[in-house]
């Protein structure tokens, strides 16, 4: 691993020299730009961590190519254990962070793409896997962080990528060169790309005979010519530049810091093109994406939703309503809502099976339905942490006003809880469930790795209702 | 001095703080036992520190080595008498309890 320390990790941020913009002024460090430093510090706790002892058991696994130790965010999964020990690292990582580590998006368009390849070869009869195990190597190696890049900005949604009146709203190939390729187009919502080395871009959504320009998988650096990333705007964004205690969780901020990605006819060597015009796989690829992304919320959020629960806990105990009855069983309601959510992606993880190409792959349906309960249950959760914890999470006055000569005094007298905790640690805890329950934290479980509807379409294909109308029938004593 | 690895689970969900009561062991032990990482040369045993009762690192594979295994899956074992199972002499084989410290 050539990226392994902390330190390793921001050098390579500060040479890599991205045009990133940020409320319309290009950046030219970002490791230095309080906007994306919490971001920074959740990206490189997954390097922190896998030099821990305590949790290296997690944080690193046995690259199947070479033998060596690498980051599990750039291991191919090889078996049902390996599906479960992301879930858990998963867990883990977000107790550190209390909030998106964004390594993960990387990790699953690898998985996919490596099991996409293979099939594509084996019926094309392209060399598509032989080039990405080589690209694979180089990322394990370098242990460099890759943008799953997927959502494309869709343009007008009724209309397929060929049929929009811009075609630049779906990515696509718009040559093709004796060595390489010209691409063009943008990814939305690309979580972690600011503090990413390379983004692994891949379609959208199935793709038809005549789309295929569209049908694209490739690597690219963000630092190669035509790549520009622009900042989103997050709730509270600018608390990362007021204070500490007003940002909630100062150190690792909020969601992932997603950015939009623009590829304004950037090259790419064909030695990082992995698939080209096949049409046909592009809906697969997208599946098990999805899939594979969709297994990891209730790691993630089962983790975030661990250090919230905690949260409530202590801003009960500071406000003397802990022993209360019915904060106790709200505290508990959160427990079974998280617990439920980790519990899907255990199962699909175990559920999970080796493909043709050797990697092992989580159950689609139960990756399908813990998403789906992710996108209920942290707004569940979120609603009740605001129960617990009061009113006061809207209404508390600025940090600011706590440091004020003038009225300092009065926010420490009249914001004050229990005796013996002051009220400065009671802002901070009301403060952290403000920033893990509004806004850009809630909107994340909804639509990160693909909105509800999305699952519904799943279940609808993958649902087996045939099957449960013919066991309904049989019991039924029905014979026609 | 005995040389003692220390083998952690990755510690996804634990429900007790681990490296807390890896430390008191520590500090209990003194200068009675070198720490070193499992894969160090002259090994004599191994403290695997699980989080919970899954215990997703058994350590078998030091038992199968010959080492002396002991392992920890919560936080209420004195510190003293972890040291003292680390220190003692005979194989895991005579452990009464191999899955956990009595």
């Amino acid at each position: 691993m050539k990226i392994r320390t902390r330190e390793d990790y921001l050098e390579s941020l500060r040479k890599l020299g991205h045009k990133v913009y940020y409320r319309g002024e290009r950046v030219p460090d970002v490791t230095a730009h309080p906007a994306f430093v919490p971001h920074i510090n959740a990206a490189a706790k997954t390097y922190e961590m896998a030099l821990q002892p305590e949790f290296e058991d997690l944080l690193t696994a046995t690259s199947h190519l070479t033998g060596k130790t690498i980051s599990r965010f750039t291991h191919i999964h090889q078996s049902v254990d390996d599906l479960i020990r992301k879930v858990q690292m998963l867990r883990l990582v977000a107790h550190e962070t209390g909030s998106c580590f964004q390594r993960c998006v990387g990790f699953d368009g690898l998985n996919a793409t490596y099991m996409t390849t293979y099939d594509v070869d084996v019926k094309c009869g392209t060399s598509y896997h032989a080039r990405f195990l080589e690209y694979l190597k180089y990322v394990q190696e370098e242990n460099v962080m890759i943008v799953g890049g997927m959502t494309d900005p869709k343009g007008d949604r009724s209309k397929s990528p060929s049929q929009q009146d811009d075609p630049d709203l779906f990515t696509r190939v718009v040559e093709k060169r004796s060595d390489g390729i010209v691409l063009r187009g943008a990814k939305a919502h690309q979580t972690g790309a600011v503090n990413s080395h390379e983004i692994l871009v891949m379609p959208t959504l199935a793709l038809r005979p005549g789309e295929e320009a569209y049908a694209v998988v490739c690597a690219v650096p963000l630092n190669a010519p035509g790549v520009v990333l622009v900042f989103g705007r997050q709730t509270n964004e600018e608390r990362k530049f007021d204070s500490r205690l007003d940002a909630g969780n100062p150190d690792f901020g909020m969601v992932g810091g997603e950015a939009l990605v623009v590829f304004d006819d950037v090259f790419v060597p064909w030695e990082r093109v992995f698939l080209c015009g096949e049409v046909e796989f592009a809906g697969i690829l997208v599946e098990r994406f999805a899939t594979l992304h969709r297994q990891n919320y209730g790691g993630c959020k089962g983790g975030v939703s661990d250090i919230l629960i905690g949260a409530c806990g202590l801003a009960s105990e500071y406000q003397g309503t802990l022993k209360a009855s019915h904060i106790r069983e709200k505290l508990a309601e959160m427990m079974h809502l998280a617990e439920t959510i980790y519990a899907g992606s255990v199962a699909c993880s175990a559920m999970g099976y080796r493909t043709a190409s050797g990697a092992y792959y989580p159950d689609p349906v139960l990756a399908n339905c813990t998403k789906l309960n992710v996108s209920r249950n942290i707004y569940q959760i979120a609603r009740l942490a605001h129960d617990v914890a009061g009113g006061i999470i809207a209404t508390l006055p600025f940090e600011g006003d706590l440091k004020s000569p003038e009225v300092g005094k009065y926010v420490e007298k009249y914001m004050a809880g229990v005796k013996g905790v002051s009220t400065e640690t009671r802002m901070k805890i009301v403060r952290l469930i403000e920033n893990m329950t509004g806004g850009t934290a809630l909107v994340e479980s909804m639509h990160g790795a693909g909105s509800p509807q999305a699952q519904m379409i799943m279940y609808q294909r993958l649902g087996k209702l045939d099957m449960k109308m013919r066991w309904a029938k049989k019991l039924a004593g029905i014979e026609e | 001095m005995k040389r003692v690895a220390l083998k952690y689970c990755g510690g996804c969900n634990p429900s007790y703080d681990r490296v807390r009561q890896v430390e008191e062991i520590q500090r209990a032990a003194g200068t009675r036992i070198e720490w070193v990482r499992p894969d160090s040369a002259g090994v004599e045993a191994v403290l695997v520190v699980a989080g919970c009762d899954r215990q997703c690192v058994e350590g078998v594979e030091y038992e199968q080595a010959g080492l002396r295994v002991v392992r920890l899956q919560d936080g209420r074992t004195a510190p003293e008498e972890v040291v003292g199972r680390l220190l003692e002499e005979r194989g895991f084989h005579e452990d009464p309890d191999p899955r956990g410290l009595p």
